[in-house]
């Protein structure tokens, strides 16, 4: 080490602060060396001329001076400093941070998962049309729904493509729950689907064409399906603006042709209907062009799980006669059944006066 | 709860939440070691005891942002050394002066004798004179470490530089200094 590397490190030396091999390196050389040696003793009296320097008293009151000034100034404390004074944060920032955003984005995710079940609760809760669950009298979907139809407006019920949801809305939950839960059936029906695949839309119950709604589920739901073939049909006129339009109507995934089945109580509710032949024969002029021959009274869409087709199909064969029927392939069947979609059902009703 | 038991960091806490009285407790612990800090780098007891209320003054309105990152003590060293060295171009521009007061009367140190006494007064006097002639950066790394006898470590904490440039920057301070110093006490003695 020469004298250069000495007295550049001589302060280090001093401080006691290079490692052991330096120290002894330096220590040496200062041995030896005459002129470093001086450095180095002026080096640590000049130090020491600093270290000795006394410490000086403050102005006598120097605290009590400050503190009558700081106590006429006022300090800026964040809001936030104060309204957390007591709380003593042991987590960074950037941890609380990440703890709050994903608090967050589970907020958001169940927000929306709630939004979607209360959409799917739409399509699928409103299963009056269903005999099994109108008879069923536990069952509060069935027993809810169609008192909201008879809520709604005659324009509102008119014959339109859109779907008549107006039931679901309150009981959305429940019905989506009931779908769940209801039993599976593994019948094939029908031959192989000639109807192409569509996704479940927003219906439980649509009205198409000139076809009139039932105005209250009671009639539809106790009376079985004959009764809510016939009696409510026509009670309301449709607005011209509800009009079918032959580009919305939706493509069914299976599809009947039933004819009514006079039913023993019919009598009862004639005079009910009594005062609707005038839209009935509005109505059968409208449907003329439906594929079956006689005269279609009235086309009705369920939206059925697939799992409960198969009671659907029989209890629709109990309230009338089915003189036709497309309906899904064995494969199709059990990809609906499989991926738990509704299937889109068209019904139409011919005049039982035809037979 | 005496207040000497009580941690910096909680006076802090106090002050953030409006007791401007725990400031008193921080004043009191701080304020010889701030004073001589200022003191020795302005030479002057007047400007130092004023710049020194400054100091703490300017740390009272500033603790609200104050986030205990670092030690409440070394951020008070900082904002000491920004006030002194602000007040200490505006006494340059007036010429540097000597200690004007007595120190012998304000030391807390042992009784000394008339002659020695005289003495450390001229010694004193020739290490403040070439401590108020270093610059600013050189005189501050002086202090903190010889004076204050801090650590690297917390000198580096204080000057915000690593410990490497602490060390260098302090060989060359008192390298200045021991010229400083060389010349003074030549001169004195010449004088003599």
């Amino acid at each position: 080490m020469n004298c250069q590397e000495v007295q550049t490190q001589l302060s280090d030396y001093l401080d006691q602060s290079l490692d052991t091999i330096r120290l002894k390196s330096i220590e040496n050389h200062l041995l030896s060396c005459i002129p470093c040696r001086a450095e180095a003793e002026s080096l640590v009296d000049c130090i020491g001329q600093i270290r000795d320097l006394p410490m000086v008293e403050p102005p006598p009151g120097f605290a009590q001076r400050v503190m009558a000034h700081a106590r006429e100034t006022e300090i800026q404390v964040p809001f936030w400093q104060r309204l957390f004074f007591n709380v003593k944060f042991t987590l960074p920032v950037q941890a609380s941070a990440v703890v709050l955003i994903a608090v967050f984005a589970v907020l958001l995710y169940q927000r929306e998962t709630g939004l979607q079940k209360s959409d799917r609760g739409v399509t699928t809760a409103p299963l009056p049309p269903l005999p099994a669950l109108t008879q069923d009298k536990t069952n509060p979907v069935a027993d809810a729904a169609p008192s909201n139809v008879t809520k709604l407006p005659s324009s509102a019920r008119a014959n339109n493509t859109r779907p008549v949801n107006a039931p679901a809305f309150k009981n959305g939950a429940q019905a989506a729950a009931q779908s769940v839960a209801a039993a599976k059936s593994e019948k094939v029906v029908g031959d192989a689907g000639e109807a192409p695949r569509r996704p479940p839309i927003q219906a439980q119950e649509v009205a198409t064409g000139l076809e009139p709604l039932r105005p209250s589920a009671e009639s539809f739901g106790a009376g079985g399906v004959a009764g809510n073939l016939e009696q409510p049909l026509f009670r309301a006129p449709f607005a011209a603006d509800r009009a079918l339009s032959p580009f919305s109507d939706p493509i069914s995934d299976v599809e009947f042709v039933v004819r009514r089945k006079p039913p023993a109580r019919r009598d009862q509710k004639a005079s009910a209907a009594g005062d609707t032949f005038s839209h009935r024969a509005e109505t059968e002029t409208a449907v003329s062009a439906a594929p079956q021959n006689g005269s279609v009274v009235e086309v009705r869409w369920f939206n059925v799980p697939a799992d409960r087709y198969e009671q659907f199909r029989k209890e629709l064969m109990a309230e009338a006669t089915i003189e036709s029927e497309k309906g899904l392939g064995s494969a199709e069947k059990e990809f609906a059944l499989k991926s738990a979609r509704d299937l889109l059902i068209k019904v139409m009703v011919l005049s039982p006066a035809e037979r | 709860m005496g207040s000497d038991s009580i941690s910096d960091a909680t006076c802090v806490r106090r002050i953030q939440h409006g007791d401007t009285d725990a400031f008193e407790i921080l004043v009191r612990r701080h304020e010889k070691v701030i004073f001589n800090l200022v003191y020795r780098m302005l030479g002057d007891y007047d400007d130092a005891a004023e710049t020194a209320q400054e100091v703490f003054l300017s740390a009272y309105r500033a603790i609200g942002k104050f986030r205990g990152e670092a030690n409440f003590s070394t951020w008070l060293y900082r904002i000491a050394i920004n006030h002194a060295n602000t007040r200490r171009k505006t006494v340059n521009a007036r010429q540097h002066r000597l200690v004007p007061i007595d120190e012998a009367e304000l030391v807390s140190e042992t009784q000394l004798g008339p002659a020695e006494t005289l003495e450390k007064k001229e010694i004193r006097e020739r290490v403040q004179q070439a401590l108020n002639e270093l610059e600013p950066e050189d005189a501050t790394v002086i202090l903190l470490r010889d004076l204050q006898d801090s650590p690297y470590e917390e000198v580096a904490r204080v000057l915000n530089v690593p410990v490497g440039t602490v060390k260098s920057r302090l060989h060359r301070a008192r390298q200045a200094l021991k010229s400083r110093l060389a010349l003074h006490f030549y001169a004195g003695r010449k004088a003599v």
